[in-house]
């Protein structure tokens, strides 16, 4: 008996599978939004690449160029202490696909590792660990992250910690009911029966049969942990100033933006309003695939 | 039906208990000495261990634990050292902006959505790509930055609305208080300068904190209705002879906004967590802006009330979902008994 479905344990702000179907793609038809998306993405890499050797830049302080507005040498403009926004931007790119991986990978992992134990392990360790998943999913995932990210003291690991502890369960929530339903797959079973292990049932079966899912989850939860982690930089329990994080760049850009120089701001935002856009195109797609290959999704 | 309601109750009070037990441990295990941050750092030794008596924190865990769960539930949130004030009466001082500002988002996210789902899925060719572009946009987009274009666009460059300076403009006094809500207030006793001012302060944050809820509403709504708009009752319907705008009105729109009450939980989270990110940025007096306030100032008891407030009405604005859909469709129901 648990209190909420699975329904429920979705990433935040995506749409159960049920209701992605829409109309049919005519066969051959372009699909823009797809085919834009993974530009956007592309662009963002070859960005985060650009940011390996741009490091220098982004954080060299020269005063007497402060504020300067977008211009051939400074494409983004440059912030109050002189820093080029562009190179910061660059750099922001790594630092977000770098925490989102981390933490979307790390939260895999445990959901994964819930998950497992809950199809396979006795049934009271079962109910304990989705009665634990039900509580930290009872807080918004924001707030929680939050809270965690306070207590541990701001920090860009601190915020790291916080949105994996928000993730988790969301995995294990999913992921668990696959875990359960396998149990009763032909497969599983006969592996019972020729008296293979648990421990490697679990490895070499179980987790294979996860694997849609979990690619699924994937792609769903890595938008979300960019968009949670600005978020907590923004109100300064992430990322600290220096640091080009773009959380932390739109604070930057607040106390500067009413006076005029709109782009120390504006640039961070709207380079993780692209990326995150794109993510849940790219997504999408990756759900649409998933739900197709099994008919009977999780989501 | 009275089964499944008392199974899914006991639930949830499992989960709020083990939720507090979460919130408290967390905040409990921060650095730093609460009572010395009370006392202050000029405080002596005394001081300070007559505050840590007076809070409780000489207790063992389990006893500052009941402790702190019985204030809770009886309405004692704890103190707030920054304000000077309890908790309890900073937010109670604090929520009408808040809840001022999120009813304004909710109304406008909701008929927003309504609106351009209708449209989209009654006419896909025209006006399905607008939409669709727009609510990929509004799920990518960072409300806190969306307050910050908001103010640039609209303020400094076209200067249609004031900028980041609260509630109301500082030459005015604010209406009396009745509901709290200051546009509410002003109109109840006809203030008119005061209601169209507090209005001018509103539309923005209320449209940077609406937007993402919207983009939700409005993706998962069409899906719904585009849904309906394929059911066999439609297609009963317009071979009755009922109109197409009629048809889409009455039943496909009736049938396809019910499924979405299911996910006002989510709205609410969004709406709760989003007015803590854009109240910082419109300089507003609310809650949200408690919170960020109190993060900086370590000034943990507002954040642990937050947080765990925010988990009991988000636990209990999802049961009464679960509650509602569950006597609307019994099918919900015996799925959720089962499960």
């Amino acid at each position: 008996m648990t209190t909420r479905s699975d329904e429920t344990a979705r990433a935040p702000f995506t749409m159960p599978l049920r209701l992605r179907r829409g109309r049919p793609v005519r066969p051959g038809a372009i699909d823009w939004e797809f085919d834009v998306a993974l530009l956007v993405f592309a662009a963002f890499v070859a960005l985060a690449v650009a940011g390996v050797f741009l490091q220098h830049r982004a954080t060299a302080i020269d005063v007497a160029n402060a504020l300067e507005s977008p211009s051939g040498q400074h494409w983004f403009g440059t912030d109050s202490e002189g820093r080029d926004v562009f190179a910061r931007v660059a750099v922001g790119t790594i630092i977000s696909f770098a925490a989102a991986a981390a933490t979307v990978l790390i939260g895999a992992a445990g959901g994964v590792l819930i998950a497992v134990t809950c199809g396979l392990g006795p049934r009271w360790l079962d109910t304990v660990l989705m009665r634990l998943t039900d509580t930290v999913l009872a807080f918004p995932q924001l707030l929680l992250a939050l809270a965690i990210s306070v207590a541990l003291g701001p920090g860009l690991i601190s915020a790291g910690v916080g949105i994996v502890v928000t993730i988790i369960p969301i995995f294990a929530r999913t992921l668990r009911a696959e875990a359960v339903r396998s149990r009763s797959e032909p497969f599983i079973e006969s592996a019972r029966t020729i008296g293979l292990s648990t421990p490697h049932i679990a490895v070499r079966h179980v987790v294979p049969y996860l694997s849609t899912t979990l690619t699924v989850q994937v792609a769903a939860n890595f938008g979300a942990a960019v968009l949670t982690l600005a978020g907590l930089s923004f109100i300064g329990v992430g990322a600290q100033p220096p640091t080009p994080e773009w959380g932390a760049m739109i604070t930057d850009g607040l106390q500067n933006a009413l006076t005029g120089q709109w782009w120390i701001g504006v640039c961070p935002g709207m380079a993780l309003l692209l990326l995150v856009a794109s993510l849940n195109v790219l997504s999408d797609r990756v759900r649409a695939r998933g739900g197709l290959r099994r008919k009977a999704g999780a989501l | 039906m009275t089964r499944y309601l008392f199974g899914r109750l006991l639930g949830v009070v499992q989960t709020l208990v083990l939720a507090s037990i979460l919130a408290f441990v967390v905040l409990r295990v921060v650095p730093g000495d609460p009572a010395r941050l009370i006392a202050g750092p000029l405080a002596d030794k005394s001081t300070v261990n007559a505050v840590r008596e007076q809070l409780g924190l000489n207790q063992n865990i389990v006893q500052q634990y009941l402790h702190y769960i019985t204030g809770f539930v009886s309405g004692d949130w704890g103190f707030s050292y920054s304000a000077g004030q309890s908790v309890a009466g900073l937010f109670a001082q604090k929520l009408p902006a808040t809840l001022e500002l999120a009813l304004f988002a909710f109304v406008i996210a909701v008929v927003g959505a309504i609106v351009f789902a209708t449209f989209a899925s009654y006419r896909p060719s025209v006006f399905s790509g607008v939409s669709k572009g727009l609510s990929l946009i509004g799920l990518g987009t960072p409300q806190f930055w969306l307050s910050l274009v908001l103010l640039l666009v609209f303020s400094s460059a076209l200067g249609v609305f004031p900028g980041p300076s609260g509630r109301l403009s500082s030459y005015l006094t604010p209406p009396p208080t009745i509901t709290g809500l200051y546009t509410v207030d002003s109109l109840l006793t006809g203030n008119l300068v005061d209601f169209s001012d507090a209005l001018a302060h509103l539309v923005l944050p209320a449209f940077a904190l609406a937007f993402l809820p919207w983009a939700f509403l409005t993706r998962l709504l069409t899906a719904n209705l585009t849904e309906s708009a394929t059911a066999p009752y439609t297609v009963v319907v317009r071979s009755k002879g009922v109109s197409p705008w009629l048809t889409h009105i009455r039943h496909v729109l009736h049938n396809g906004l019910l499924p979405t009450i299911a996910s006002s939980g989510l709205v609410f989270a969004s709406l709760i967590t989003g007015s803590v990110l854009v109240e910082e940025t419109f300089d507003w007096p609310g809650i949200g802006q408690i919170l960020v306030l109190a993060i900086q100032r370590q000034d943990f008891a507002v954040v642990q009330a937050f947080v765990l407030l925010s988990a009991v009405l988000y636990t209990i604005l999802n049961l009464v979902v679960d509650i509602v859909s569950g006597g609307v469709d019994p099918r919900l129901r015996l799925t959720g008994a089962t499960r």
